[in-house]
């Protein structure tokens, strides 16, 4: 998946228009109750399990920040899966 | 106390089911159809990444989260929701009880569609309204005797702004008003200057999937509608929705605050995950399904144990919970209930759904909760109990004879 079909998975969990990847979530109109369903949705897609702490975390809260964050959490368990 | 009504008292029995009783009685869902692992999943899903959020009070709104779920299920049938126009509830009976205390004045008239489900009328009687019967023909809800009832009420000097109305597979007839029908009664409510209250708990669980167009999509001005998740998801979750007119909105949700302080964010969140998971029309299909079985089971043994020339007659619903059974002759069906629990079935009396002590013809059989195995045997029983003499009818007998 890239970023522009994680925006299209933020676009259709949030019925909102993502115009920009950066664009914090609160101002593209997602709350944070919506932003928890988007970041459930997330963790079911991916196999992931998001650390509520680091939700607080400014950096995760726009499409490319949590993008960044499935990324990186791929990479981390990559090695652990062989 | 005033706000002792019958109904209300007697509601919690309609849930209690003895040993070897078979209850046609409570109109509960089928639960066995809810996807309990994925929900479970989810509700863990929600707790951990946002229960500091789901667990705290929230502002009485429909949560941006749960709008296009709930706008969702209204388009199915024609309406309109966004978040400008909805307030949350704990469910419809919530919704009722709001709309009674915000939109009445204790001692006003609010005209009800008959029978009428009771905790309508409990809710309309506990805020302080007088209730009076919307005049019926062949087709369901008449809009001319709606013209006459409130010129009269009127003229005695009574105030009339409500008409409450359950349009599809009404509880507890089954019954459905068609879209002609509902088009001249909102004519006549904006002649009259009248507000509908659209109670809809069952309109999207039509066995074969047909819908029928709201009363809000017809005139969203003129009606205020009531949805709930109860029925198309579960009741548990005590959650549901009032669609207003903008000018309504500002008291429904003051009113709400009032009952509730706050909506559930856990429930509306939980909800709102699962739609966007996975959308409403599997759960929905899944329901029909099983009321569709479970109706065709009761409907056929009633035709092969109480015939064509039984006293009792009814119609097969196209949807819903309900089937209602009357007696030509204008039997009381209360007199029946005991020799029914003799026999091992429970139903509920027609007078029951009454405003005035009417509809003592009729019973209601909800067929939504019992297990497919049981259904033949209840009617079984049911039949021989409705069949029988009633004991009142032997005793008059045995006095007069
Ligand atoms: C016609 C009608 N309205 C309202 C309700 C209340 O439903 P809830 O409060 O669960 O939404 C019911 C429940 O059976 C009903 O039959």
């Amino acid at each position: 998946m890239n970023q522009s079909q994680f925006d299209q998975l933020v676009e259709r969990i949030c019925s909102v228009q993502v115009t920009d990847s950066e664009t914090p979530l609160v101002d593209l109109g997602v709350d944070s109750l919506h932003t928890i369903a988007l970041v459930m949705a997330v963790e079911e897609e991916f196999g992931i399990e998001v650390d509520p702490d680091a939700l607080a975390d400014p950096a995760l809260a726009s499409p490319a920040g949590l993008f960044r964050y499935v990324q990186a959490w791929a990479a981390d368990a990559a090695p652990a899966r062989v | 106390m005033w706000t002792d009504t019958r109904p209300a008292a007697e509601l919690p029995r309609l849930f209690e089911k003895g040993a070897d009783v078979i209850s046609l009685a409570g109109g509960l869902p089928d639960l066995d159809v809810l996807p309990l692992g994925d929900i479970s999943q989810q509700l863990a899903r929600l707790v951990r990444l946002g229960g500091k959020l789901a667990l705290q009070y929230t502002t009485p709104h429909v949560a941006k989260a749960l709008v296009p779920a709930v706008a969702d299920l209204m388009a199915r049938e024609d309406g309109h929701a966004d978040a400008g126009n909805l307030i949350p509830t704990s469910g419809s009976q919530m919704g009722l009880t709001a709309v009674a205390l915000a939109l009445g004045t204790p001692g006003d008239t609010i005209l009800v569609q008959t029978p009428a489900y009771p905790g309508a009328t409990a809710a309309f009687r506990t805020a302080g309204l007088d209730l009076h019967a919307a005049g019926e023909d062949a087709d369901g809800l008449c809009p001319q005797q709606l013209r006459t009832t409130v010129r009269e009420l009127r003229a005695a000097g009574r105030t009339v702004r409500l008409l409450y109305v359950n349009p599809t597979f009404q509880n507890p007839t089954g019954a459905t008003l068609s879209v002609p029908r509902r088009a001249e009664i909102l004519t006549a409510c904006r002649e009259l200057d009248l507000l509908l209250i659209e109670d809809n708990p069952y309109g999207l669980l039509g066995f074969d999937g047909t819908t029928t167009t709201l009363f809000q999509a017809l005139d969203p001005q003129q009606v205020v509608y009531l949805g709930t998740f109860s029925k198309i998801f579960a009741p548990g979750l005590r959650s549901g929705w009032i669609a207003a007119p903008e000018h309504l909105r500002y008291d429904l949700a003051r009113v709400a605050e009032i009952i509730s302080l706050s909506p559930s964010a856990l429930a509306q969140g939980a909800l709102a995950a699962y739609y966007s998971r996975s959308g409403w029309t599997e759960l929905i299909d899944r329901y029909r399904d099983s009321y569709r079985e479970r109706c065709t089971l009761m409907a056929d043994a009633l035709d092969a144990e109480l015939g064509a020339d039984s006293p009792w007659t009814w119609q097969r619903p196209g949807g819903g919970f309900y089937l209602w059974l009357r007696h030509r002759d204008g039997a009381d069906a209360t007199r029946y209930a005991q020799a029914a629990a003799a026999h091992g079935v429970s139903f509920v009396p027609g007078g029951h759904f009454s405003i005035d002590g009417e509809h003592n013809d009729g019973l209601r059989l909800c067929f939504s909760n019992v297990p497919r195995k049981k259904i033949t045997e209840a009617v079984t029983r049911l039949a021989a109990a409705l069949t029988e003499t009633p004991a009142v009818a032997r005793e008059l007998a045995e006095v007069s004879g």
